[in-house]
C-alpha cells in the first residue's frame, strides 16, 4: 500500500468516526461512548497502524529531549500550583477512590497514548507539509469537545472565553505534538501530555486561575517546550551553522513579561488597568484611553475626597467618574458622581461597597483594541 | 554529552522531590488552607453555569446585576412594593465527558432590604446527577414580602444573592 493511500485511508476513517461520533454517538450513548466506544476505536486504529508501520526515522538526541520535556513540564506543574498561593485553591471535581482514578486514566490517558502513536504514524507517512498541517488540523478537531462548544457558547463573550481558554491552547498543543512527533517520536509528546493530564486526575486541589491565565499558562508551556527542543534539534541538524544561534533562555524574560502583563490585566496586583469606552470624562481622559486604578483598602476608602475619580460597579457596568458630592445618610456615606463631560450628575448614588478603585494614571489611546473588541462583542 | 544528561537527571530528581514536598505539605496543612468551590478542569471536566436570565417580572421589579462564573451565579433584585417579583433562570450544562453529581447548592444573600425574599422553584437535591450532555435549569424567584409593614427606603430596596453550585464527578 502506498504511503499516500495509507494516509488518506486513515485520515478519512478518523474523519468519518468524528462525524458519526458528534452527530449521533455522543448524543445517544454519551456515557458508553466515552467509557468504551471511543477508547476501543483508538485501540483498533492503533493496532492497524502498528501492522502498517514501517521503520521510523531515528533521532539521535531523543533521550536528551525527553529529559528536557520532563524538566519543563515539572517546572510548569510547580509554578502552576504555586500560583494557587496568589489566586487561592479550588477542589478537584474528580473522585479519588481507586476505581474512579482507574476509570479516569482509562478514559483520558490511555487514549492519549494511542492518539499520539497514530499521530506519529501519520507524520511518518506524510509526504509534504500539507499532510503535516492536515494531520495537525485533524487532531485539533479530535480535541474539540463539540458538545461543550454548542452548549456553552451562547454569546460573543463566552465565545472569546472558549477561544482563549480552550481552543487557542488546543491549537498550540497540537502543533507542538505534531512537531515533537516529526523531530523525535510520539514518546516526546507523551512525556509532554501525560504528566499534565495525570495531575488533573490525581490532584485533590487546583489553583483558582482566571480563564485567561489558564489559557496563557498552557500556551507558555507549549512555547517553552518548542523553543528548547527546536534549538537542540536545529543544532543537531547543523542548520545553525549559517544562522545566528539564539539562546533559548533569551525567551524566558519575554515569557516572564507576558505572565506579569496578564497578571496585571486580570487584577492580581494592587493596580489594574481599565479601557475607557465613552467620552463622558473628556478632557481628563477619553474613549480608547486606559486608566490605571488602585484597589483601595479601608483607610483609602475612608479618605476619599471630593474630585477624586473613582471606579465603581453600577448594575453590570464598571464606571470611572469623578466624585462631586458626598452625603451622609443613616450613618452611611454616599458618593454622587459625574462625568466631566456630562451636563448632569449621575442618577445613582455610589455606596462604599460598590467602589473598586481610585484612578491613579491615564495612558492615552492604547485601550482602543479593547474598545473595538467590546463593540464587536456587544 | 553524558555529563549533561546526568545533570538533567539530577534536575528531574530535584523537581520531582519539590513536587513530593509540595504534596506532603498539602497533606499536612490541608485543614489550615482556605479552599473554596470546585475547579473547572480543561478539556474533560466541563460542568458550568452557561447563562442567567430574567424570565418573568411582575409590578415594578427590576434586576440590577446578573453575572455568573462557572460555578456561581449572582444577581440583585430591586423591588419596591408588595406584588413585585422577579424570576431568574440559571442554566447549568454538563458539556464534559463524565456524569456530575451535585455536592452542594449554597445561596448567600447580601443587602439590607428586609422585605425581599428569595425562593427556589424545584431546586436540585444534593447528590442529584447531571448526566454528561445534559442541561439543568434552576429557577430563583425574588418576591416582595406582602406582610412586610416597615418603610422601604429608596436606598435599601435591593437585595443580592450568590448561588454556588458545586458539582463533582459521579461514580
Amino acid at each position: 500500500m502506498m504511503k499516500q493511500s495509507k494516509f488518506i485511508s486513515i485520515f478519512i476513517t478518523i474523519f468519518i468516526y468524528l462525524l458519526i461520533s458528534n452527530l449521533f454517538l455522543i448524543g445517544k450513548f454519551n456515557a458508553i461512548y466515552y467509557l468504551w466506544i471511543n477508547p476501543i476505536f483508538w485501540i483498533i486504529l492503533f493496532l492497524i497502524c502498528m501492522i502498517l508501520k514501517k521503520g521510523y526515522k531515528r533521532y539521535k538526541n531523543k533521550i536528551n529531549n525527553i529529559q528536557k520535556v520532563i524538566i519543563i513540564v515539572l517546572f510548569y506543574i510547580i509554578i502552576y500550583f504555586l500560583l494557587g498561593l496568589i489566586f487561592g485553591f479550588q477542589y478537584s471535581p474528580y473522585q479519588h477512590d481507586i476505581l474512579s482514578v482507574i476509570k479516569n486514566i482509562w478514559q483520558y490517558i490511555v487514549i492519549i497514548i494511542f492518539e499520539e502513536y497514530i499521530r506519529n504514524y501519520f507524520i511518518s507517512i506524510s509526504k509534504n507539509k500539507v499532510d503535516i498541517i492536515l494531520t495537525t488540523i485533524l487532531f485539533i478537531f479530535i480535541g474539540i469537545n463539540f458538545n461543550a462548544l454548542f452548549s456553552n457558547i451562547n454569546n460573543m463573550s463566552s465565545l472569546f472565553q472558549y477561544f482563549s481558554s480552550t481552543l487557542l491552547p488546543l491549537i498550540f498543543s497540537n502543533a507542538l505534538c505534531t512537531y515533537l512527533c516529526k523531530i523525535g517520536s510520539y514518546k516526546l509528546s507523551l512525556f509532554y501530555k501525560i504528566p499534565i493530564e495525570l495531575i488533573y486526575i490525581i490532584s485533590p486541589i487546583f489553583p483558582n486561575l482566571n480563564f485567561l491565565l489558564n489559557g496563557f499558562m498552557n500556551i507558555i508551556l507549549t512555547a517553552l517546550i518548542y523553543v528548547f527542543i527546536s534549538y537542540d534539534y536545529q543544532k543537531s541538524e547543523q542548520q545553525l551553522s549559517r544562522i545566528k544561534k539564539q539562546n533559548p533562555f533569551l525567551f524566558v524574560p519575554i515569557l516572564l513579561l507576558g505572565i506579569i502583563l496578564i497578571c496585571f490585566t486580570v487584577g492580581v496586583f494592587k493596580y489594574q488597568p481599565m479601557a475607557i469606552l465613552s467620552n463622558s470624562m473628556v478632557p481628563t481622559y477619553s474613549r480608547g484611553d486606559i486608566v490605571v486604578y488602585s484597589k483601595p483598602d479601608t483607610k483609602e476608602l475612608e479618605n476619599l475626597d471630593l474630585y477624586n475619580i473613582i471606579v465603581y460597579r453600577l448594575d453590570d457596568m464598571i464606571i470611572a467618574h469623578r466624585i462631586v458630592e458626598i452625603q451622609e445618610k443613616n450613618g452611611e456615606t454616599l458618593y454622587i458622581t459625574k462625568g466631566d463631560n456630562n451636563p448632569t450628575k449621575d442618577s445613582k448614588k455610589v455606596k462604599k461597597q460598590d467602589i473598586i478603585g481610585i484612578v491613579k494614571l491615564t495612558i492615552p489611546f492604547i485601550g482602543y483594541p479593547t474598545v473595538w473588541l467590546n463593540e464587536l462583542f456587544n | 554529552m553524558g555529563r549533561k544528561r546526568d545533570q538533567r537527571n539530577i534536575l528531574i530528581g530535584v523537581l520531582l522531590i519539590a513536587i513530593v514536598v509540595m504534596s506532603v505539605g498539602y497533606a499536612a496543612f490541608a485543614t489550615t488552607f482556605t479552599i473554596g468551590g470546585t475547579a473547572t478542569i480543561p478539556n474533560s471536566w466541563d460542568v458550568a453555569i452557561t447563562n442567567i436570565s430574567v424570565t418573568n417580572t411582575t409590578g415594578n421589579a427590576t434586576s440590577t446585576t446578573s453575572t455568573y462564573t462557572a460555578t456561581t451565579a449572582t444577581f440583585a433584585a430591586n423591588l419596591t412594593a408588595p406584588g413585585d417579583s422577579i424570576e431568574y433562570t440559571i442554566t447549568v450544562a454538563n458539556a464534559g465527558t463524565t456524569d456530575a453529581k451535585l455536592q452542594q447548592l449554597v445561596p448567600v444573600i447580601t443587602g439590607d432590604a428586609p422585605a425581599i425574599n428569595f425562593s427556589f422553584v424545584n431546586p436540585p437535591q444534593a447528590n442529584s446527577i447531571l448526566k454528561s450532555g445534559e442541561v439543568l435549569t434552576l429557577k430563583v424567584v425574588a418576591t416582595f414580602n406582602s406582610k412586610f409593614e416597615g418603610i422601604v427606603s429608596p436606598d435599601a430596596n435591593s437585595k443580592a444573592i450568590t448561588i454556588t453550585l458545586d458539582y463533582v464527578q459521579s461514580n
